[in-house]
């Protein structure tokens, strides 16, 4: 429950800043002049912020969108950015990287939004993004957007965005780990620019490293729900958390129950990969997560990027992608697999 | 530790009373600090202005060595800011959400502790007659007038964390009203409020100390090697050469099995009882130990696809 916003003094008035303020009633709203200078103060609890979470609404003075990550897969696209516009999210996860990213814990939206959309139009254009140059936007790495999709409608305004006008080759990703189904009510699937890309984990990982996320069986519903909309839909089992003793039989259940639901060859991708982080992050994310068994496993770091032994990390690869093949009926080409490719 | 700061001794003395403190006579420290027998509790007492609460708040928190699982709490009077007394009444104890002052950046205090009282803008004046002149109150937040908290709050956060300062402020008048006199309020109006006030302060502060304290047990048990598993887990250590490397990576993987199940102090003493077996006796028996028998994962299984 949010009971403080800090809002910039800028935004203030704004459609946007105005909206999200209605929609939390009660809440103290405390006027700043930078979301700086709450966002990044010294000596901050992100443990503490976490569990007690203040929301920053801010104008974003620098850049939109940014080069993909390479620990991130962009399904087969040519170009791979991301965008952030909403730091932070409500679900609390003992593996999320922002545990090692993030000086602070509180949640950090942008109410500049067209700004954002000016600056991917002008992407797309140097980019030069066609069906022979396919163009990837991550858009919700940073934040659960869809999850808070009733709090700051920003997959509404994707959705609009991407049926604005005809951008051949140009694909935005929303990834969520929320399993309601109203919200793919308010987007449009007829551009097919807008793809779904759900989170799952087996129903054991769900319960042991993950809070305030919606159910394996509510995000599989979902999905389906999507799919049967007739929206693009990607799995994301990523990361592979292969920790505890039955993780195997978790995720061949999972793969059953893709295959239960029929959706296997209906996947426009499934994306997966040991959980890797950057090795600076994971030193961060320590400290912010004590009590996270993932953030204290045994990792190699290579390339600056700490993940599972390499030996360990081709396993889970060749296990997740023989289930998903075998079991959930998902066709190899569309299996995007870090540590195959790491593209 | 609950570290407390006043201004003047008039607003601490209820709480040096209440939490049984001693002054400490140190020639070496340029402030009034006061502490308990057990340690728990201190107050300093900086004097009025924002270069007294820096000088003092550094100077005192650097005495009592204040750093994590502590809590810094100031407290004093403040007038209601022009705007705020339809807000406001006299006597009324506000908590600081946003501290201002025509000195550099506000700062921002995070209120995790949850609080019984309303939420303010605290304005840092240099004097009750100084002219403020940026935008404070805004958006319905109500504002009150001090002469020492950024400056408490600046050098505090030197030592502690947004979340571990806070900062009260009771209501001894309405600041325009006080203007208008020249500045000066009543003595023994004041004195009647900040007692009223700490009457219905220690209940929260004794609250959010008991908080504070539990998350820093938390924190604390979360440990790698429990208390009576160290001289094991040394030891073990010992026995197998292990490099300052080797020995963080397995108190990482003790760390990890503990929160999966597998209690610390067990798994150190499993290990202790294999090496005992092997025996590992060169250098290379002993890193083969390690990598094979040690770091063996506990929690790999068979191929269920298969």
């Amino acid at each position: 429950m949010i009971d403080v916003i800090y809002a910039e003094r800028e935004v203030l008035g704004l459609p946007f800043a105005e909206k999200v303020i209605s929609r939390i009633p009660g809440a103290a709203v405390v006027t700043i002049d930078r979301w700086e200078d709450l966002f990044y103060r010294k000596k901050q609890n992100y443990a503490l912020q976490k569990k007690e979470r203040k929301l920053i609404i801010g104008r974003n003075r620098g850049s939109f969108v940014m080069e993909g990550s390479g620990n991130c897969q962009s399904g087969g696209a040519e170009v791979f950015k991301y965008c952030s516009f909403a730091k932070n999210c409500i679900g609390g996860c003992d593996y999320c990287y922002l545990q090692g990213m993030m000086r602070s814990g509180n949640l950090l939206a942008f109410a500049n939004m067209e700004d954002c959309f000016s600056e991917v139009e002008a992407v797309i254009e140097k980019e030069q993004v066609s069906e022979d140059k396919r163009m990837l936007l991550a858009v919700s790495y940073d934040n659960d957007v869809y999850a808070l999709e009733g709090l700051f409608g920003y997959v509404k305004m994707w959705s609009d965005f991407v049926n604005s006008k005809k951008r051949p080759g140009f694909t935005v990703e929303v990834r969520t780990k929320c399993g309601t189904k109203s919200f793919i009510d308010r987007a449009d699937p007829s551009s097919g620019s807008l793809v779904f890309t759900w989170s799952v984990s087996t129903g054991e990982n769900i319960r042991r490293f993950e809070r305030v996320t919606s159910t394996l069986e509510a995000r599989l519903a979902a999905a389906s729900y999507a799919l049967d909309r007739g929206f693009r839909v990607r799995l994301a089992l990523d990361p592979v958390i292969a920790a505890g003793r039955d993780w195997k039989e978790g995720y061949r259940d999972l793969c059953e129950r893709i295959s239960l639901l029929g959706m296997g060859e209906r996947l426009d991708a499934v994306l997966t990969g040991g959980f890797r982080i950057p090795a600076d992050y994971l030193k961060i994310m320590r400290r912010n997560a004590p009590c996270s068994p993932v953030a204290f496993d045994t990792y190699e770091v290579r390339n600056g990027t700490a993940g599972y032994p390499a030996e360990k990390e081709r396993a889970i690869s060749e296990y997740i992608t023989k289930a998903l093949t075998k079991i959930a009926g998902v066709p190899e080409a569309r299996i995007f697999s870090y540590d195959k490719d790491g593209t | 530790m609950i570290i407390i700061h006043t201004a003047l001794y008039f607003e601490a003395e209820k709480a040096i009373k209440h939490y049984g403190l001693r002054e400490i006579k140190d020639v070496a420290l340029p402030v009034r600090l006061f502490k308990n027998g057990e340690g728990s509790v201190a107050l300093l007492v900086s004097g009025t202005g924002m270069t007294n609460a820096i000088i003092c708040v550094s100077s005192a928190l650097t005495y009592l060595r204040a750093g994590r699982g502590d809590l810094f709490i100031n407290f004093g009077i403040a007038g209601a800011a022009h705007g705020s007394e339809g807000i406001l009444k006299t006597g009324e104890i506000v908590r600081a959400i946003k501290c201002s002052s025509r000195n550099g950046r506000p700062f921002y205090p995070d209120v995790i502790y949850k609080s019984s009282f309303k939420l303010a803008e605290v304005v840092t004046v240099l004097g009750p007659l100084d002219e403020i002149s940026h935008k404070y109150g805004e958006n319905g937040l109500p504002a009150v007038l001090d002469m020492e908290l950024h400056g408490a709050f600046t050098a505090a956060n030197m030592f502690l964390g947004p979340e571990a300062l806070i900062g009260y402020k009771v209501v001894s008048d309405m600041a325009e009203e006080t203007r208008s006199k020249g500045g000066l309020i009543d003595r023994n109006d004041a004195e009647t409020v900040v007692s009223l006030a700490w009457d219905g302060l220690f209940e929260e502060i004794d609250r959010i100390g008991k908080e504070a304290a539990e998350r820093l047990s938390e924190e604390e048990s979360a440990k790698t090697i429990p208390d009576g598993a160290e001289e094991a887990f040394g030891e073990l250590c010992e026995r197998l050469r292990l490099t300052f490397a080797d020995r963080e990576i397995l108190k990482n993987r003790i760390r990890r099995d503990a929160l999966l199940g597998i209690p610390a102090g067990e798994n150190v003493e499993r290990l202790l009882k294999l090496l005992k077996e092997h025996a590992p006796k060169t250098r290379e028996e002993r890193e083969l130990f390690f990598k094979n028998e040690v770091m063996k994962d506990p929690f790999e299984g068979g191929d269920p696809v298969d």
